[in-house]
């Protein structure tokens, strides 16, 4: 079931067109992946889709209410965590959580299980009577979060929350955005930073200079990018004639020794693999090794974009 | 649930934050701390200084009303301008519009919060104010009157403080603007000081009809000013394609009919010549009410697709409402019809004032003209910009630059001409000196000045007709969009039920 469907948006400030004709979309129980460089027109994007900004053409659909004509029916149902949390002074954690409680028309039992609820998912039970100020930037980004799903929305837009977070709280924020998933929710989350995205992300949406490079399953990108699958190969023979011997068969290319191996790419799938395995078993090249290669994002992304700056 | 949790419940989310913010964080304390102990000195050093036992509780009272004026309409509005930080790109008004909040209960909890925060400095300086009641020389009445009239005004000058503070997030303008409202708040709280002295020593005064209708007036108008700030601080939180418009042209519309009844009844009820006065503080009062209305007119002209779903589809309402849409062809509409009704009062003059009514209808007609060219004129030329924030500024501002500049630029020209009364302000372009010129019935050349109004009054005409037509069209547009769109959805549903 699609949550949220993106539907040929387009912004322009002035000459800058910061998100042109882009189109996607995210279903439950997703989280998809939103990459771009500096620039590309991530945030834009994000702020229409939570009705911060208005499209200059194209509509958004949340759950089939419009950003358009039903914002606030819109509004209701997503939660959106800017890039950067505006600071409250003097205010301790609780009072933070019960002010966007009490905003999100959450009244007496309803508002003290909302936060009760909240305040479990993300541990922030130790810190509650600290201010907001006072926390460190991986507890506020917490508070953050918090806020959000107070209303119980079912899209989460997280615009770059891993951003400055050491690996320990970007590992925490990962497992709670799996467990969200897991609820049932969409998340549409951005970052630059590609590592941090590519466990985490089931589909993934590539943005540059406003227009969408690519969308859909990373390994499915990865094959229309190229179609050939990369493989890892190792023989007891050396190096050289392993590498010979690829270069002879048909289907395979990008050939690269690597440690003492060999990454190479096939087209053709398992059955070409098969045969290339049996061709290399009878040239006693004795293989020892043969896999797939993970799909890299950050390989994903620089051959997608290039490196145009708005 | 128990009563209090109910209470707690309705409370506005925003005053319940603000407060506590408020009361956790430093500058309330030392406001209040420095109030109680300002309050404490001064009231000893008024109690030695007074030599005469008569009125010793006036100076007394003078001294905690110092205290209390400071802090409830300087410090306290102060803070709602500071506090109010926050309302651009990303900040957290924005962010407030992603809650179930509406932009009203945002502004109105943030007015609350200050309340609150004045009553408590009521509540403190309330024990000296009873000792200035004990002490000989202060009126219950007055102690009561000018208690509740400086609530009245500490609260709009919290709306207005507020309100500016979502103008700009620029540092630089932000400073400028706590430096302007600062003058402000500074002159309002001697001049009030001064005021309530002046009360003390001739209370008997307020029993008078004309100090009456003065206080009415003033305490009208500072409403008038902190209704328009609360509602364009309002529309300034709003979505930017929200209708930013139309509640501030009906307010001002509003305006204009009680100013036009208050005047008419005044005219009935106040003795002849006194009336004549009330009749020249209106028109003075009108126009500088009417200055906000230059906002109108330099608005951009499209429709934005949340306006256009706000059009009536009825195409004679759509005719109607046209002037109260946003844009500037119906801004240019709203002036029009806005002086029209505004001024139509004097057209009332000679079934009130038979011998002098016709001289009043002429000077209205006259300041017609000029209205509508100063409020019409530039802000079309300007129109073509209107995009731009800056240029939008500059058409809000345009009448009263377009009343300075048709004084200054002539006089300028008869300077370097060595012509010595246009030199001196004396030409037909200078409004102040040919309405003076009108009310005199010696004077002669009168077809001069009338020459240049209505010349004037035509170009403006001619400039602004393709603007005022092209919103009455646009208005028609949309509200015949909406009834096709309406006619289609009930065929499809029709459809649909048939297929079902
Ligand atoms: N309010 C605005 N006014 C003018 N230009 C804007 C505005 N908002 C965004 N832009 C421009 O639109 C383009 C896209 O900006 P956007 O913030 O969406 O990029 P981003 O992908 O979020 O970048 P980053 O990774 O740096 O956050 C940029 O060129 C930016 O300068
Ligand atoms: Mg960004």
């Amino acid at each position: 079931m699609k949550i949220l469907d993106v539907q040929s948006i387009s912004r322009s400030f002035g000459n800058v067109k910061a998100v042109d004709n882009v189109s996607f979309s995210v279903s439950a129980g997703e989280i998809c992946g939103f990459i771009g460089p500096n620039g590309a027109g991530k945030t834009t994007t994000m702020r229409i889709c939570s009705t911060l900004e208005l499209p200059d053409s194209g509509d958004v659909l949340v759950s089939g209410s419009s950003v358009l004509d039903d914002p606030r029916g819109v509004t209701r149902k997503i939660g959106f965590m800017p890039d950067a949390y505006a600071s409250e002074q003097n205010t301790p954690v609780r009072d933070y959580l019960d002010f966007h409680a009490r905003a999100q028309g959450l009244r007496g039992a309803e508002r003290d299980k909302a936060m009760r609820s909240v305040i479990d998912f993300t541990g922030l039970d130790p810190l509650l009577d600290k201010e907001i100020l006072a926390l460190s930037k991986g507890m506020r980004q917490r508070a953050g979060l918090a806020v959000t799903l107070l209303h119980d929305p079912s899209l989460l837009i997280l615009d770059e929350p891993a951003a400055g977070l050491d690996p320990r709280a970007r590992v925490e924020l990962r497992e709670l955005l799996t467990v969200l998933a897991e609820m049932g929710k969409a998340v549409l989350i951005s970052s630059h930073i590609l590592t941090e995205l590519s466990e985490i992300c089931d589909v993934v949406a590539v943005i540059e200079a406003g227009t969408i490079r690519a969308s859909g399953r990373v390994s499915d990108i990865q094959k229309k990018l190229s179609p050939d699958a990369l493989y890892y190969m190792r023989c007891l023979a050396e190096g050289e004639a392993l590498q010979r011997f690829l270069l002879e068969q048909p289907g395979v290319d990008k050939v690269r020794a690597e440690g003492h191996g060999c990454v190479f790419g096939l087209a053709g799938g398992e059955e070409a693999l098969a045969d290339l395995l049996g061709r290399a078993v009878n040239q006693d090249l004795r293989p020892m090794e043969v896999r797939p290669l993970a799909v890299d994002l950050e390989e994903v992304f620089l051959s997608l974009t290039d490196g145009v700056v708005q | 649930m128990t009563l209090p949790d109910w209470i707690d419940d309705r409370f506005n989310p925003i005053l319940v934050k603000e407060v506590r913010q408020a009361l956790r964080g430093r500058y309330f304390k030392v406001t209040y701390g420095l109030t109680l102990i300002a309050a404490t000195l001064v009231g000893i050093v008024c109690l030695m200084a007074s030599d005469s036992n008569q009125d010793i509780g006036q100076t007394y009272f003078v001294g905690i009303y110092m205290c209390m004026a400071a802090a409830m309409m300087g410090l306290v509005p102060f803070q709602a301008f500071v506090a109010a930080s926050g309302s651009g790109r990303g900040g957290r008004a924005e962010l407030l519009q992603l809650t179930a909040l509406r932009p009203r209960q945002i502004v109105a909890g943030r007015l609350l919060s200050s309340l609150v925060q004045s009553g408590l400095v009521l509540a403190a300086l309330a024990p000296f104010l009873a000792l200035s009641f004990l002490l000989p020389g202060v009126d219950l009445t007055v102690l009561v009157f000018v208690v509740v009239y400086t609530l009245i005004f500490s609260a709009c000058v919290s709306c207005v403080t507020l309100s500016a503070s979502f103008l700009t997030e620029n540092r630089l303008l932000r400073v400028l603007l706590m430096v302007i409202l600062g003058g402000f708040q500074f002159s309002l709280v001697s001049s009030a000081v001064a005021g309530v002295s002046e009360i003390l020593r001739n209370s008997q005064d307020l029993q008078d009809i004309e100090a009456q209708v003065a206080l009415a007036v003033f305490a009208g108008v500072a409403i008038f000013i902190a209704t328009f700030a609360f509602i364009g601080g309002t529309l300034r939180i709003s979505h930017p394609e929200e209708n930013r418009s139309t509640p501030l042209r009906v307010l001002m519309f509003c305006f204009a009919l009680v100013g036009m009844i208050g005047t008419y009844l005044a005219m009935h009820f106040v003795p002849h010549p006194e009336a004549e006065g009330f009749v020249v503080a209106y028109l003075a009062l009108g126009f500088a009410m009417l200055l906000p209305a230059g906002i109108f007119s330099g608005e951009p002209e499209r429709l934005g697709r949340r306006v256009q779903v706000t059009a009536p589809k009825n195409a004679l309402v759509g005719l109607l409402v046209t002037p109260f849409m946003p844009g500037g062809g119906n801004g240019a509409l709203f002036n029009l019809m806005i002086l029209g009704t505004f001024g139509s009062i004097m057209m009332l003059f000679p079934t009130v004032d038979p011998d002098a009514g016709d001289a009043w209808v002429e000077l209205f007609v006259f300041s017609f003209l000029w209205g509508v060219t100063a409020f019409n004129l530039p802000s079309a030329l300007l129109q073509r910009w209107s995009k731009h924030m800056p240029v939008r500024v500059l058409s809000a501002f345009s009448p009263g630059l377009f009343f300075a500049a048709t004084a200054m630029v002539p006089t300028f020209f008869g300077l370097m001409a060595g012509d010595r009364d246009w030199g001196d302000f004396e030409h037909p372009f200078c409004f102040p000196w040919a309405f003076e010129r009108l009310t005199r019935d010696s004077y002669s050349n009168k077809e001069a000045i009338w020459a240049v109004a209505l010349l004037m009054f035509v170009v403006t005409v001619l400039v602004n007709m393709p603007r005022m037509l092209r919103g009455l069209k646009e208005v028609q547009r949309v509200s015949r969009l909406r009834r096709e769109n309406e006619a289609r959805a009930k065929a499809e549903k029709a459809q649909e039920v048939s297929a079902a």
